[in-house]
């Protein structure tokens, strides 16, 4: 039990440890992921920065060789090498593109496949693009060239800067570079509108990046492995994500991140497109059931674009390990206290089991078994009590022997005094002639006494039962046992009143032979006695009657002896009883009463068939 | 030699013991109380009897007589005690000058020590 009561008080510390602990670490966990969201945010912010402001950057450049004539405008075949090195100085751009209000065109392109593509109409009322692969140096591999239709004033890089007068940005289009239409990005077109001096459009130079570069960066991220970082317009248009989510639906349309299979970026998009929002929006979301993370910032703002940047990291893939090492703590804890409890149990067994053993023993000796040797465990106290308690009971035991030694022998001496007495009684009745009776009367007195002491020393504290007393004082007055007719329950006397009882008994029975029932050839006492005790609790009295049945009518003599003197008096005196002698035509009758605290109540233990359990003087 | 209605306590749980005391002190001329095998009835006969002197068995029963000598002594009644044991295990060192007669007391020492007893007391 003890161990328990220390064990639980140590676990609900160690589980409130665990638990405050726990607590502390989401919240510095949650602000480390917040922080870690804005560190990525910012990366991918810069990272953007640096490609959204590229196409710009190219187109000014080029507006200026085309001003300057490095660019000539009447021979764009003579573009591709200047081209083919702004390309590859610049990795991230996908294309650098020239469009003549008069329908001409030309490019230089990265396509997917990984290949430079030099693309060119002459005329601009034909509707056929010539296309040729570039060799690394940027030359044109005649034989790879093909035509497709094509189209100047239907692309919206041309469009959009045309219609508006100023330079500007597309929609992000599907984009499929060259003939590995397997591979596809989204692409964003930056065009920048010439005019000459008059205000008339000269052409749009434009410059392409592809975001396929940007998704690879992305992809770079560390956001865990359920985290995805997307960039999407601001009307929920996927541009990139750091995940492999297709950027088409297969209609060669960009998705739509509301629409997509996966649930988690369908809710981005639908709270991409409710954040109106040209600030940075940081919360805890839950989809399904599951907390995430979540953050939307703009970005492209200066370069004119309405982009947002949405990262969502399940808040587990931070917290996941703050709950292992939780789970662990709290499991720690558990098997710490098993173990406390498990030793202090030990412990306390340890502890206790001498004190066991000791009761055990004590009760033993309790019980009178003064040999019993007391071994306590090994420790020096226990083996020091151990020692004292052993000493203890052997000089108690020795003293008990001794004190049965004196015992045997006193009661040796009395038993010899007596015999002695005895002898010189019945010396002094042969040698007399004149009171012989009296004489007699002593030596048989004398002699029920010795008898009932004899009787008494064999009982010891047992008792003596009635029945044997009366035999015993009975016995030198009759012929046979029959002659005295006994009945009632097994009732043991103590020794004082039993002392008191053998003198009336052999009174009676030496009145009986001398004057009585037992001085005729067929006489008949009749002695009986009862229980009488109407509360149950021992306060009553044993009924006993003494009756000559068959007996001779008394004369004076038998009637005013001392004997029946003697009766009437020592029952009273000496064990506040009562005592009667009457006499009827048959002879005596005796009847006396005697309270049961002369009589020792046996207890269940000592006897078989008892039906009190507080115990009981008579035993049938 | 005394007043006639002046009577000793004899206290004695044995009853053969105690006649015998009552026929001796009776042979030796006092006349007696009792005899009285308990502390109540002791106390029964000082309430009735005029009590000059007493003898007190020591052990009577399951009691002793140490509460008999003690009123004794508060009613200024001389006695002394009879006892059966070689050593009296009994709180009796406020009795240390009563004088102790062992069992069996034959009749020459009871007329001495009633002698004794009543004269120190006049």
């Amino acid at each position: 039990m003890a161990p328990l009561l220390i064990g639980i008080p140590v676990l609900a510390l160690g589980i409130w440890l665990s638990m405050m602990w726990n607590h502390e670490s989401r919240i510095a966990v949650a602000e480390l992921a917040h922080e870690k969201i804005e560190q990525i945010h910012e990366l991918a912010a810069l990272k953007i920065h640096d490609m959204t402001t590229m196409p710009p950057m190219i187109c000014e450049l080029n507006e200026d060789l085309i001003r300057d004539g490095d660019l000539d405008t009447s021979d764009l075949r003579s573009w591709h090498p200047r081209l083919f090195d702004e390309l590859q100085a610049f990795e991230m751009l996908s294309s650098i593109t020239w469009g003549s209000e008069d329908g001409r065109g030309l490019w230089v392109a990265r396509y997917a496949d990984g290949n430079f593509y030099f693309d060119l109409k002459e005329n601009g009322n034909s509707t056929v693009m010539n296309e040729w692969r570039l060799n690394e140096n940027g030359t044109i591999i005649e034989h790879t060239m093909h035509r497709f239709e094509w189209d100047l004033f239907s692309r919206p890089w041309y469009a959009t800067p045309k219609s508006r007068g100023e330079a500007s940005w597309t929609e992000p289009y599907l984009w499929a570079g060259g003939d590995q239409t397997d591979k596809t990005t989204v692409g964003v077109s930056y065009g920048l509108p010439l005019y000459r001096e008059d205000g008339s459009l000269i052409g749009v130079i434009d410059a392409d990046f592809q975001l396929g570069d940007l998704a690879e960066f992305l992809k770079t991220i560390e956001t865990g492995r359920d985290g995805v970082v997307i960039l999407s317009t601001d009307d929920g248009l996927l541009l990139a994500a750091s995940n492999e989510i297709p950027f088409s639906d297969g209609d060669g349309v960009l998705q739509h991140l509301s629409t997509a299979d996966d649930v988690v970026i369908a809710q981005m998009g639908v709270l991409v497109e409710e954040t109106v929002s040209s600030h940075d929006v940081s919360e805890t979301i839950t989809i399904k059931n599951k907390s995430y993370y979540m953050h939307i910032s703009p970005v492209g703002e200066e370069q004119g674009l309405d982009w947002q940047l949405v990262t969502i990291i399940p808040t587990n893939a931070f917290i996941g390990n703050i709950e292992a090492h939780f789970r662990q703590s709290m499991f720690l804890s558990i098997a710490a206290v098993i173990f406390v409890v498990i030793i202090a149990s030990a412990m306390a067994r340890w502890l206790l089991n001498p004190l066991s053993t000791l009761i055990s023993k004590l009760k033993l000796v309790g019980e009178g078994h003064l040999d019993t040797k007391v071994q306590l465990g090994t420790a020096k106290e226990y083996v020091n009590l151990g020692a004292a308690i052993n000493e203890m009971t052997s000089s108690l035991h020795a003293s008990q022997s001794r004190e049965q030694f004196l015992r045997r022998e006193l009661d040796h001496r009395v038993k010899n005094m007596l015999a002695e007495i005895l002898a010189l009684c019945r010396q002094a009745a042969d040698r007399s002639d004149t009171d012989r009776k009296l004489l007699d009367d002593l030596v048989s007195q004398v002699a029920s006494l010795t008898g009932v002491h004899d009787l008494l020393g064999k009982r010891g504290a047992e008792g003596l039962h009635l029945r044997e007393l009366i035999d015993s004082c009975s016995s030198p007055y009759v012929q046979s046992n029959s002659q005295i007719e006994k009945e009632g329950p097994v009732a043991f006397i103590k020794p004082n009143a039993a002392m008191c009882l053998a003198l009336v008994t052999n009174e009676l029975a030496n009145n009986a032979r001398k004057y009585g029932a037992l001085s005729i050839e067929n006489g008949l006492i009749r002695t009986s006695w009862s229980i009488d005790d109407p509360n149950g609790d021992y306060s009553g009295v044993l009924k006993w009657t003494w009756e000559e049945v068959r007996g001779v009518a008394p004369d004076g003599k038998y009637k005013n002896g001392f004997g029946t003197q003697m009766i009437e008096a020592i029952i009273p005196y000496e064990i506040s009883g009562t005592a009667s002698i009457d006499f009827n035509s048959n002879g005596l009758l005796f009847t006396a009463t005697i309270p049961l605290n002369c009589f020792i109540l046996k207890n269940e233990d000592d006897d078989g068939d008892e039906d009190d359990e507080q115990g009981t003087l008579i035993n049938d | 030699m005394t007043e006639q209605n002046e009577k000793l306590l004899v206290v004695e749980d044995t009853f053969l013991i105690a006649m015998q005391l009552q026929i001796d002190l009776k042979s030796l001329g006092y006349s007696v109380a009792g005899p009285a095998p308990s502390v109540e009835r002791a106390f029964k006969l000082l309430d009735r009897e005029t009590i000059k002197a007493a003898l007190l068995d020591v052990h009577l029963g399951n009691e002793n007589s140490i509460p008999i000598a003690n009123k004794l002594t508060e009613l200024d009644i001389p006695f002394l005690f009879i006892t059966g044991f070689e050593r009296v295990q009994v709180d009796s060192k406020q009795f240390d000058n009563h004088m102790l007669l062992r069992k069996p007391i034959n009749l020459e020492q009871l007329d001495t020590a009633m002698h004794k007893l009543l004269e120190k007391n006049e």
